[in-house]
Formats: C-alpha cells, sequence, structure tokens
C-alpha cells in the first residue's frame, strides 16, 4: 500500500436517531491514510462520539458508506465486519473492560476476533500468544500489575489495560472515543504521550475524540472539528485558530 | 397538598379498603390470642427432647440436605445456558418463547411437581430432587436472565469491538459481572430448596421432612422438637456458608 492511498474512507456518511428530528452525523466525507494522527474536535453533542462509532460499525449508518481496506462495511454480513472490526482497536472514555478480570486476562480478551470459542472459552493461549500479551502489557507499563484485578487499578491505569487490549489486536487503526476525558490533565497527557508513541511505532491511522483542545493541538496532525454533525474544520493543527475554536464552542 | 396528587389519595384508600376485605376473608382477630395457653401447653410437650432419635434423624437431614443441594446446583446448572435464552439482550429470536416456556414451568407449584415425578420414579428423594431440579432451573433463569439484561453494556461493546463471536463476547462481557449475584441467587434458592425439600417430605418425598410429618401425625413431641431443630441448623449454616463464599467472590 503507498503511503497516500486511503486506508479508510468516509462517503457521505449520515446517522439519523429514531424518533430524531436533525441528523446526529450530516453527510460526512473524509479519507484517511495510514501514519495520521487525528483529533476529532467539537462540543458535546456534534456527533463526535456517533462519528467514530460509525468508524468501526458499532453505530450502522443511514445513509452513505465506510470503506475499509477495500471493502464497504454497508455490504458486509455480520462475519464479514466482525472480521473488519480485529484490526481496529478502540478505546473508550469509561475503559470498558471486563471487572473482576486481571490485567493479563483483559489483555488476552483483545485476542477473541481471531480465535475460535472453544479455545477462548477454555482460555488456551500458545506461546506466542503469551508473548504478545506482556509484550503489549509492557509497552503500557503495567507489567508489575499483571495479575492484578483491573477493579483495583486508578483510572490511568485502566485506561492503560482499554490500550493494552486494543494493541493485542495488532491493530492497523487506533480508535479512541473521548478515552482520556475522565482523567485529571497531567495523566491525560500521559495517556495521550502513550498513545502517540505507540502509534508512530506502529505507524498506525489513529483517530480520537477529544475535548481538550490544547492536547489536541500538541499531538495531531490533522483535526477534525463537527459542529452539529458537519465537518467545519479539516486541517493541520497550526490552522485552528482562536476564532475557528470560539465558532466550535460557541465561546 | 405539595406532596401528594388526588390520585395518590385513591390509591391510599384503595389499599386500605384491600387489607379490610382480607382481615375478613383470614378470620383475623387478636382476640383469638387469649387462647395462647393452648401454644404453651403444645410447645411443653416438646420437651425434654427425644435424643434418641438424634442420631436417624441426623441421617434424614443429610439426605434432605443434599435432595437440596442436587435439586439447586442442577438447577442452577441447567439455568446458566437457558438464561442466555430469556435475557433480551442475547436470546435472539429465542427471548419470547423461553420467556413463555420458563413462566409456564414456574406457575407450577413444586409440591406439583412432586406428586407427578412420584408417579413415574415411585415415593422417596429422588422424585422430590427432580421436582425441585425443575423447579429451581426455571426460577434461576428467569433471575440471571434479569441480570444479564441489567449487566453493563459497556464490556459487551467492547468485545464487539475486538471482534469477538457473539457467543464469546456474552461469556466473558457478562458473566464476570454477575457472577456473585448469580451465587447471591445460588445460595438463596438453596435455602428456599431446603424448604421446599421439607414440604415434599409431605407427599412422601423422604428426608426429615416426612419425619417430621410422621412424627406430626402421631403425636411424637418430643421428637418433632429434635426434627425441628436439626431444620432450623440446617438452614443456618447454608446461610452462613452462602454469605461467606459471597464474600470471597466479591
Amino acid at each position: 500500500m503507498s503511503c497516500n492511498e486511503a486506508l479508510l474512507t468516509v462517503e457521505n456518511a449520515s446517522v439519523r436517531y429514531q424518533n430524531a428530528e436533525s441528523y446526529a452525523l450530516d453527510h460526512v466525507s473524509l479519507t484517511f491514510q495510514r501514519g495520521e494522527f487525528v483529533c476529532i474536535l467539537g462540543k458535546t453533542g456534534a456527533g463526535k462520539s456517533t462519528f467514530i462509532r460509525t468508524l468501526n460499525g458499532l453505530q450502522s449508518l443511514t445513509e452513505g458508506e465506510i470503506v475499509y481496506n477495500s471493502r464497504s462495511f454497508q455490504t458486509l454480513d455480520r462475519e464479514g465486519l466482525r472480521r473488519q472490526r480485529r484490526s481496529m482497536g478502540m478505546i473508550f472514555q469509561h475503559h470498558q473492560l471486563i471487572p473482576r478480570l486481571t490485567v493479563l486476562q483483559n489483555v488476552y480478551t483483545g485476542l477473541f476476533g481471531s480465535r475460535s470459542t472453544i479455545r477462548n472459552l477454555a482460555g488456551l493461549f500458545n506461546e506466542s500468544e503469551k508473548k504478545l500479551a506482556r509484550d503489549v502489557i509492557e509497552q503500557v507499563e503495567l507489567l508489575p500489575h499483571l495479575n492484578k484485578r483491573v477493579d483495583l487499578l486508578s483510572g490511568g491505569q485502566r485506561q492503560r489495560v482499554g490500550i493494552a487490549r486494543a494493541l493485542a489486536q495488532s491493530p492497523d487503526i487506533f480508535l479512541g472515543d473521548e478515552p482520556v476525558a475522565s482523567l485529571d490533565p497531567g495523566t491525560a497527557n500521559r495517556i495521550f504521550q502513550l498513545i502517540h508513541r505507540l502509534h508512530e511505532e506502529r505507524n498506525l491511522l489513529t483517530i480520537i475524540n477529544v475535548h481538550d483542545v490544547k492536547l489536541a493541538k500538541r499531538y495531531a496532525s490533522r483535526i477534525v472539528a463537527l459542529k452539529e454533525g458537519r465537518v467545519v474544520f479539516d486541517d493541520r493543527p497550526e490552522a485552528l485558530t482562536e476564532e475557528i475554536e470560539d465558532m466550535l464552542y460557541e465561546l | 397538598m405539595a406532596w401528594f396528587k388526588w390520585r395518590h389519595l385513591i390509591l391510599f384508600f384503595s389499599v386500605v379498603g384491600l387489607m379490610v376485605w382480607s382481615i375478613g376473608v383470614t378470620e383475623f382477630d387478636v382476640r383469638k390470642f387469649s387462647q395462647f395457653n393452648n401454644m404453651i401447653d403444645f410447645l411443653s410437650n416438646w420437651f425434654p427432647l427425644n435424643i434418641s432419635v438424634l442420631p436417624t434423624m441426623l441421617k434424614a437431614s443429610l439426605v434432605t440436605l443434599g435432595m437440596a443441594f442436587l435439586g439447586s446446583f442442577v438447577g442452577l446448572l441447567l439455568a446458566l445456558p437457558i438464561s442466555l435464552l430469556a435475557a433480551k439482550n442475547t436470546a435472539g429470536p429465542f427471548y419470547g418463547s423461553a420467556r413463555v416456556g420458563l413462566s409456564f414451568v414456574r406457575s407450577i407449584p413444586e409440591i406439583v411437581l412432586g406428586l407427578m415425578f412420584l408417579t413415574i420414579v415411585g415415593p422417596g428423594p429422588f422424585a422430590a430432587t427432580i421436582a425441585i431440579i425443575v423447579h429451581n432451573a426455571s426460577v434461576l433463569s428467569k433471575l440471571i436472565a434479569e441480570l444479564i439484561e441489567a449487566a453493563d453494556k459497556g464490556p459487551q461493546e467492547a468485545m464487539k469491538a475486538v471482534g469477538a463471536r457473539p457467543l464469546t463476547g456474552a461469556l466473558f462481557s457478562v458473566f464476570p459481572q454477575i457472577w456473585p449475584n448469580v451465587l447471591s441467587h445460588y445460595f438463596y434458592r438453596f435455602e428456599v430448596a431446603i424448604r421446599t425439600s421439607l414440604m415434599l417430605g409431605l407427599v412422601g418425598g423422604g428426608g426429615i421432612g416426612q419425619q417430621l410429618f410422621v412424627h406430626f401425625k402421631t403425636f411424637q413431641y418430643s421428637t418433632v422438637a429434635v426434627d425441628v431443630m436439626l431444620i432450623m441448623i440446617i438452614v443456618i449454616v447454608v446461610d452462613f456458608l452462602g454469605s461467606r463464599v459471597r464474600q470471597y467472590v466479591m
């Protein structure tokens, strides 16, 4: 794949929730390439979360299509969609970890997409899978907590487990739905730093929703801003002026 | 009327009406307690306890314990897969029929189930155990299905996002969350099963329930006292055990 070829294409994507008067996502068309670190900005209710969730099919489209690896989500059956998701790691605001399981066990669940149900249920992992899990846990600096239950970890540590789970998928794409919204500024910055480092090391496409404009400007290579479900800004971070920010957040 | 609406008042008087009616049909009358001496008389016959029957009764109470344990535990094992078919978020097309089926089974009183199985396998603890299994499978299926429906959707979404198959996703994202509550329901049902197995003893289901019934009918009150004491011990021990296990699992 050449560097300029699109990895993920969003064409005219629209989402309208049941009984809603207006679109949550209003005919959005965007093209993303490998290596881009994209931050999605916009005030609450602008459609950021809906947008991110359409990218891996957690939210289905009312109109338009998403093309990933040259395949359109709209033409895939459930099994096909599942296969597409395997290479898209997602991190959530509230971690969405499985409580009462350990760090290692939660990271193992990142491998579920590519293994048989029986092997998953029996908890059988081969040497290379075990090594992969340990490696990603080491990358998020949680090796000392390997066998600790995730509900006993701090918010920042839990988000690291979420990142490790996504890494275990060996993804091409990193999606983040407000991954630092519940963290203090220092922890949020460290999590972003970590995501950015992993993004560079693995040459991923990373698309993250974020509230903090400063974080977006510091780490993004491209900023997309949404307002009322429409793209109102799509450019390099330097081009995001204070006027545009004021318009975005209606300050 | 800042705190009430008119319809609340109507509701209140309806409930009072219902109570008055219930007092009528149940012949509820505290004045009848003037016959309190009868009970003292009756209870005084219980002592001294007839200790000589203790070994036999101990054996019978172990039969009861076995019935209750096997009945409720096999019920739980059956309920785990059935509950997936009876929860809205995991059942798919089976939801309606599973719910109707469970309601139907649950509506049959255990004593009727016991009598039904008695006609097939003959009197004794086996028939009673089967009745307890069937009843508990249906009750626990419903309770666990409700836990599955109320489980946090977050991990379920995460399992979807990693591309897990639906069954794997459901099992891993739901069961670790609800496990302590499942055990809590189980131990409660275990305790109820002990009382049920006593009732089933009345229709020939064996165990200490049947002994209690026989001793009562033959006026052996000092033996009845031993039976009751053993039953109380079993219930307390199971309750204690349940709370310890729940503590450990939390």
